[in-house]
């Protein structure tokens, strides 16, 4: 079965990260509160900040061990990877962007193919309207589809979004929550995704890991934190979402 | 009545600053300054300095761009000595810059015995004004485009390594393109900093008309024989100054522009 498994000790600061990752085929919802470490763990994952010690397999590859000094740049890690910013290229048009992505995944080709192949997953994902427009023109909500377009365009082994829904109007919040929900479902691929907010976890992840001060303070799914909270802070925390 | 004072004060700087310009524009009459263009000298040195400042950007564009890209990349102590050693130029007085030129780059210099093993050397040549040029105009040109990179959100760069993007792709297709308009303006205000370089071309290279004169030490000649042609060479240096403020202007302010779309 394909999944992120991860253990991860280092310092960042003054917070000391402990923590084992396990995602399944689907989705875990990482969730906790500012300075819990969330971000952090992502950037470990994708190697761009060093764990003192750890372990990260992904689809029974390994990228990271220190066992074994095994550590794969992160270029090669085939980790996808949505900022909260999305981080669209604001110099390229929503088609370039994909098409960068493109290019990166496979190696030599040619540029007519690249470009077939890039307008394929536009439409796949329904942006062929917007394929022309500057990356600044668009909707948060629009920007968050090209920059999954994006992300899948390089065929990464695993997703990893770090507070997807946290640039996004209230209003536009909940219908591209249910759809990034239903998405990540249909994808089948290990994911990551990071939130502050308990209610996207809920609808976001298969199972949700609450982080606090590095380390986790609870595993499981939606029901089993909040019928039985491990400790105040998971009542606390989860509690306070009203759904 | 204070507020008063105080733009009293900062017109009489402004006075100041504007008087010599204004002078020189006064006292050179279009007779004057096509009878200044046709000394001798002129051409020359105009040619000369076009050389030399096109070569010297060229070499600090290729070399100072992987360089600014390195300091804003990488975060320790030996990278910020580098940096303030990449200032320095910029705060040494011209004729010292020449004198050190001459004691590292001369023919009784440093690295004389590496360098010139047959004992001829690069001081007084047309390579010493470029190498005059570059020494003080680096420190423009590093810096501005040091600053442009370390404004990049460094959220693009990461994802397109996420994405697989190597080094030099993520160089090159994201990071040079969305620095370009400072990088632009960097290259602007060095070029103009060795256009008007003086001090270390006259020590390290000299002063021969077609070899190692340039406009300013042309200027600097023509000032005990024909004041006309240093008028006028002055009046093309002003102009040709004011144009660089507006492109770099224009440029930024542009980029500006472009990143408050983003908000």
């Amino acid at each position: 079965m394909t999944a992120l498994q991860a253990v991860l000790k280092g310092r960042v600061g003054t917070l000391s990260i402990d923590v084992t990752l396990e995602t399944g085929g689907g989705t875990l919802a990482l969730i906790g509160p500012n300075g819990s470490g969330k971000s952090t763990l992502l950037f470990m994952l994708l190697g761009i900040r060093q764990p003192q010690s750890g372990r990260v397999v992904v689809d029974g590859s390994t990228l990271f061990d220190t066992s074994t000094g095994v550590d794969i740049a992160v270029e090669d890690r085939r980790l996808g990877y949505v900022p909260q910013s999305y981080a669209l290229f604001p110099h390229m048009n929503v088609l370039e962007n994909v098409e960068f992505a493109v290019a990166c995944g496979t190696a030599a080709q040619n540029r007519h193919i690249r470009r077939t192949q890039a307008e394929a997953i536009l439409n796949e994902f329904g942006l062929t309207e917007l394929s022309a427009r500057r990356t600044t023109d668009l909707s948060g909500g629009e920007k968050q589809k090209v920059a999954l377009a994006r992300t899948l365009a390089a065929k990464p082994r695993a997703l990893l979004l770090d507070e997807p829904l946290a640039a996004l109007d209230a209003l536009s919040r909940r219908e591209v929550r249910s759809y990034l929900g239903a998405y990540l479902k249909e994808l089948r691929l290990p994911s990551i995704v990071v939130t502050h907010d308990p209610e996207d976890a809920s609808v976001l992840g298969d199972c949700i890991a609450v982080l606090e001060a590095g380390r986790i303070a609870q595993f499981g799914s939606w029901r089993d934190l909040r019928q039985r909270p491990a400790s105040a802070f998971v009542e606390q925390f989860v509690g306070r979402s009203v759904s | 009545m204070e507020r008063a004072l105080l733009i009293l004060m900062g017109s009489a700087l402004v006075l100041f600053l504007a008087a010599p310009l204004l002078g020189l524009i006064v006292a050179t009459s279009f007779s004057d300054f096509t009878a200044g263009l046709a000394n001798p000298l002129v051409w020359p040195a105009l040619r000369l300095s076009f050389l030399t400042t096109t070569a010297s950007l060229l070499f600090l564009v290729v070399l100072g761009t992987p360089l600014a890209w390195t300091l804003s990349r990488v975060n320790n102590r030996f990278m910020s000595s580098v940096e303030v050693l990449v200032r320095l130029p910029a705060v040494i007085p011209p004729a010292v810059a020449g004198v050190a030129l001459l004691l590292a780059f001369g023919r009784r210099g440093m690295l004389a015995g590496w360098l010139y093993p047959r004992g001829s050397s690069v001081a007084f040549t047309t390579a010493a004004v470029v190498m005059a040029e570059i020494f003080v105009s680096a420190p423009f040109f590093v810096q501005a485009a040091a600053s442009a990179f370390r404004r990049l959100d460094t959220n693009c760069l990461i994802v397109a390594r996420t994405l697989g993007a190597s080094h030099f792709r993520v160089f090159f297709r994201i990071a040079l393109p969305l620095a370009a308009p400072g990088i632009l303006a960097g290259a602007a205000m060095s070029w103009a900093r060795a256009l008007g370089e003086f001090g270390a071309t006259l020590m390290f290279a000299g002063n021969f008309t077609g070899i190692t004169q340039t406009l300013p030490l042309a200027i600097y000649t023509a000032l005990e024989s024909d004041l006309r042609a240093a008028q006028a060479l002055s009046l093309v240096l002003v102009v040709v100054a004011f144009a660089v403020l507006l492109f770099v202007r224009f440029v930024l302010a542009r980029t500006t522009a472009d990143e408050l779309r983003e908000y």
